[in-house]
């Protein structure tokens, strides 16, 4: 009962004119910070450590979380009209977002983006609340043998993301992706792995610069030699006519309501794995409806599920990276470890006592996440518009201006050259493949999942011997995974036998 | 008549290069011997301060600096710019402060403890000598614990080192922190131990031991802080204050209490000694003297101005504050091993292969 009452309580505070307009300030910053390429949630939350100080413990929490909780919605704005990632978890919006804008629905992706994204945060807080009697033995649940599954079982979806008939080139990229994830320091042997005697090489490929290279430096490419504009279809230009866009997108969201449950379900188990980060759970989800779809050859060209599917996953993230930090103040992502400094430097001390000393804070923070994202999404749909007219610009103008802004994201990060130069050459690489026809999605899954696979089998040897998958868990989600394999598997026979029989 | 436009044209070139050479040469000098001149406050006064911190924003090392930044600026007149330079676990941006102009504009916090480890076992791409270093000072020293899990019979070092069983320690990066501390006193003081590797961080440890398959982990202070307050961790062994028990742990033995010869006492106090250099700033050697004296005496103010110190206890980030004179002694004093079998022993624990 307490739930019901705490939920009351919390959205009374943060609606509450001593909050909401720090909560509107702090989402407005999220959403700007979200819409420059680069520039993360985990950015914004550092940046904003030095203005917590002098504020009461609930306005500080409400700033951060809200400025947070808006950036997805300013990175997938960004992600549709310019083909650039805001930030990494957007990278998977790049697939079907950019198509759209090139067909003149434009409109239509971000209004079903900025639904997806609020529909997804909103389940994985939902979620959140209702695990809050039994949260921490849900976090306990999940070890090493149980985030090797889960990384494992996400790791198949590379077999899905190549195009049809291309099977074995979405495995070679997925393979490519590995490799490169195992440049750096191992942290198993310690040895320095295809690091060329770089110093810059030691800590791995970041992964902004390698999603900003291999998506939008690309794509930059791509835009410079076939020339045109980013629209290529103007839609009318009257702007009530993309407002009416937005619309039929929102609602082409709540139509999906199913697909945005399972991906967003996707989105919130993936967050419970500590620092793996909203960017790989985006690609699963898309991965996954494109599996489940009717029209999967669509996914790529502008399908609006297709921009549904990540952006209801990215946001549902946090829903289970708050959940060790709630139920332990144990942070579950890079960003949350900046929330436990600023609630330190608040005067809250975020323990294993946290949900039980703060319990008022746990529901603000669950409101805030929920009214952030609402407010994010608002004005997301509300800078469409203006944005939208950017779109029409030929690319001769629009590639230096965008290309500037995406290298300048890629060095603010680190400020490292070396990170540029990343970008540039993983941006050849990424054009390379889009001409050719393997997998980026595929790559990239490979990229971010690579090591945490490495670690968690290690790990897994090490503390439950070679038997470590039969725990009920671990067995479940590895049965989950052999079946995934099995169905696809069959899927392909058929499909290559109904090719057969076609003649062919 | 081309040609001689040309070579009229080339002429005025080659002359108005020389001229502008000439000129540049000239305000080049006046600038650089107006700016020796200076008093180092009216040399610093407006300019820009680079403040490198070799890690990502938001980690510890990049919260001590951002909590000093502006009080840096109130004392040296400055405008302080906080620059992330992540990479190679922290070297990067130590190789960045040391070789950075020797101007006393560039200064920068490091991890000592992992500067004197990459030093002293000569890691390929180390570019400093921490000896050289122009050093304005120590922020903090790492008061290190060792802690086990609630509910661990393991409740003193003494049980520690009878145990009949194998006791897991968790620990994260191969060569970082927590694994070096594992390894150095599981070898000194025989404990039956397994360290086991690989964890993401110090929290995923954490999460280890809540779950039960880790019984201990070695930490920061600070950093165990939350979790023994509640009850779910507590210490057993600490590295110490200048080889006595800190004022913040009185009942926890140090482990030069429990180690069983002269030679393990003199392998751990170089570790203690690596934990006391810990979070220093210092800027590139060969900085003019007096530059680098007005910035000991601003970074003396900045830890010790009120404001600072009320910021800092917020946060909850314990100071220790210590000169630059003294910082480059400690150094100097950390890196002498005398013995060559001790230096072998860090070289191994930070290799793995202990």
């Amino acid at each position: 009962m307490y739930v019901v009452d705490g939920l009351l309580q919390g959205f009374v505070t943060a609606v509450s004119p001593e909050l909401l307009p720090y909560l509107v300030v702090g989402a407005v910053l999220g959403l700007i910070i979200g819409i420059i390429p680069g520039l993360s949630g985990h950015f914004a939350m550092a940046m904003m450590i030095p203005f917590v100080f002098r504020m009461d413990a609930a306005v500080g929490v409400t700033f951060i979380l809200a400025a947070h909780a808006a950036v997805a919605q300013g990175g997938g704005v960004t992600a549709i009209l310019f083909a650039t990632p805001g930030t990494g978890q957007n990278a998977a919006t790049l697939l079907d977002g950019p198509p759209m804008t090139e067909k003149g629905e434009a409109g239509r992706a971000i209004g079903a983006a900025m639904t997806a994204c609020f529909l997804g945060a909103f389940f994985g807080v939902f979620v959140l609340t209702l695990l809050l009697p039994i949260l921490r033995r849900v976090v306990l649940l999940f070890g090493p043998p149980e985030f090797f599954m889960l990384a494992v079982l996400a790791l198949t979806f590379i077999a899905v993301l190549g195009t049809r008939g291309n099977t074995n080139k979405g495995l070679i990229a997925g393979a490519l992706g590995l490799l490169f994830s195992f440049v750096g320091m191992g942290s198993v042997t310690g040895e320095r792995r295809f690091t060329f005697g770089l110093l810059e090489l030691w800590d791995g490929l970041s992964m902004v610069p390698v999603l900003l290279g291999v998506f939008a430096v690309s794509e930059m490419i791509h835009l410079w030699i076939e020339g045109g504009a980013l629209a290529r279809k103007a839609t009318d230009e009257h702007p009530r006519a993309l407002q009416r866009q937005i619309f039929g997108g929102l609602m082409d969201t709540v139509r999906r309501w199913w697909l945005v449950m399972r991906c967003s379900a996707i989105g919130t188990s993936m967050g419970l794995i500590p620092g793996l980060g909203s960017a790989p759970a985006a690609f699963v989800a898309y991965g996954h409806a494109k599996q489940t779809s009717k029209n999967p050859e669509k996914f790529g060209t502008g399908t609006v599920e297709g921009v549904i599917a990540p952006e209801s996953a990215n946001d549902a993230v946090e829903g289970g990276a708050l959940a060790s930090t709630l139920a332990f103040g144990i942070p579950g992502s890079s960003s949350m470890a900046i929330l436990i400094t600023a609630l330190i430097i608040l005067g809250v001390e975020p323990g294993p006592k946290f949900m039980v000393e703060h319990l008022d804070l746990v529901f603000l923070m669950i409101w805030t996440v929920v009214l952030g994202n609402l407010v994010g999404t608002l004005l997301g749909m509300a800078v469409a518009n203006p944005l939208a007219r950017v779109t029409f610009l030929r690319s001769s103008l629009l590639v230096p201006v965008l290309l500037t802004v995406i290298l300048t994201g890629t060095f603010v990060i680190h400020s490292a050259w070396f990170d540029m130069i990343v970008a540039l050459v993983f941006g050849l690489l990424g054009y390379a493949m889009k001409r050719l026809d393997y997998s980026r999605p595929a790559f990239i899954i490979g990229f971010v999942l690579g090591l945490m696979v490495e670690r968690n089998l290690y790990l897994s040897l090490k503390l439950y011997g070679s038997t470590f998958f039969m725990q009920p868990l671990s067995l479940g989600l590895m049965l989950l995974t052999i079946a995934v394999l099995v169905y696809n598997v069959l899927k392909m026979v058929k499909e290559k036998k109904e090719e057969d029989s076609l003649g062919r | 008549m081309k040609e001689l436009l040309f070579v009229g044209r080339f002429k005025r070139i080659v002359y108005g290069g020389l001229v502008f050479f000439f000129a540049a040469g000239v305000t080049l000098g006046v600038r650089t011997a107006e700016a020796q001149s200076k008093k180092p406050a009216a040399f610093y006064k407006g300019k820009v301060l680079t403040f490198i911190v070799p890690y990502t924003p938001g980690g510890g090392y990049d919260v001590y600096a951002r909590i000093l930044a502006p009080y840096l600026e109130k004392h040296t007149g400055t405008r302080v710019i906080v620059r992330n330079m992540p990479g190679a676990g922290g070297m990067l941006g130590v190789n960045e402060t040391y070789n950075a102009p020797p101007n006393g504009l560039t200064i920068g916090i490091q991890n000592c403890v992992g500067s004197v480890t990459n030093q002293l076992t000569g890691v390929k791409g180390v570019r400093y000598d921490l000896t050289k270093f122009s050093w304005i000072g120590r922020m903090a020293i790492n008061l290190r614990v060792l802690v086990m899990r609630k509910g661990s019979d393991i409740t003193s070092i003494q049980k520690l080192m009878n145990a009949k069983r194998t006791v897991k320690i968790g620990a994260t990066g191969l060569g970082g922190s927590t694994y070096v501390d594992a390894v150095i006193t599981k070898k000194v003081l025989n404990l039956p131990t397994e360290v086991i590797h690989g964890y993401d961080s110090s929290p995923a440890v954490d999460l280890g031991m809540l779950r039960g398959e880790i019984e201990g982990q070695w930490g920061s202070y600070s950093s165990r802080l939350k979790m023994m307050k509640a009850g779910e961790q507590f210490a057993i062994l600490q590295s110490g204050d200048k080889g006595k028990r800190d004022s913040r742990t009185p009942d926890i033995p140090t482990f030069f209490e429990v180690a069983p010869s002269e030679k393990g006492k003199r392998i751990l106090s170089t570790l203690a000694g690596m934990h006391e250099t810990a979070r220093p700033i210092a800027a590139p050697p060969g900085i003019p003297q007096e530059r680098l004296e007005f910035l000991q005496q601003a970074f003396y103010k900045a830890m010790h101005d009120p404001g600072f110190l009320e910021k800092a206890k917020k946060a909850k980030r314990p100071l220790n504050y210590l000169s630059g004179e003294e910082m480059s002694k400690l150094v100097k004093s950390v890196l002498e091993i005398p013995e060559e079998d001790i230096k072998q022993i860090f070289i191994q624990a930070v290799k793995g292969s202990i």
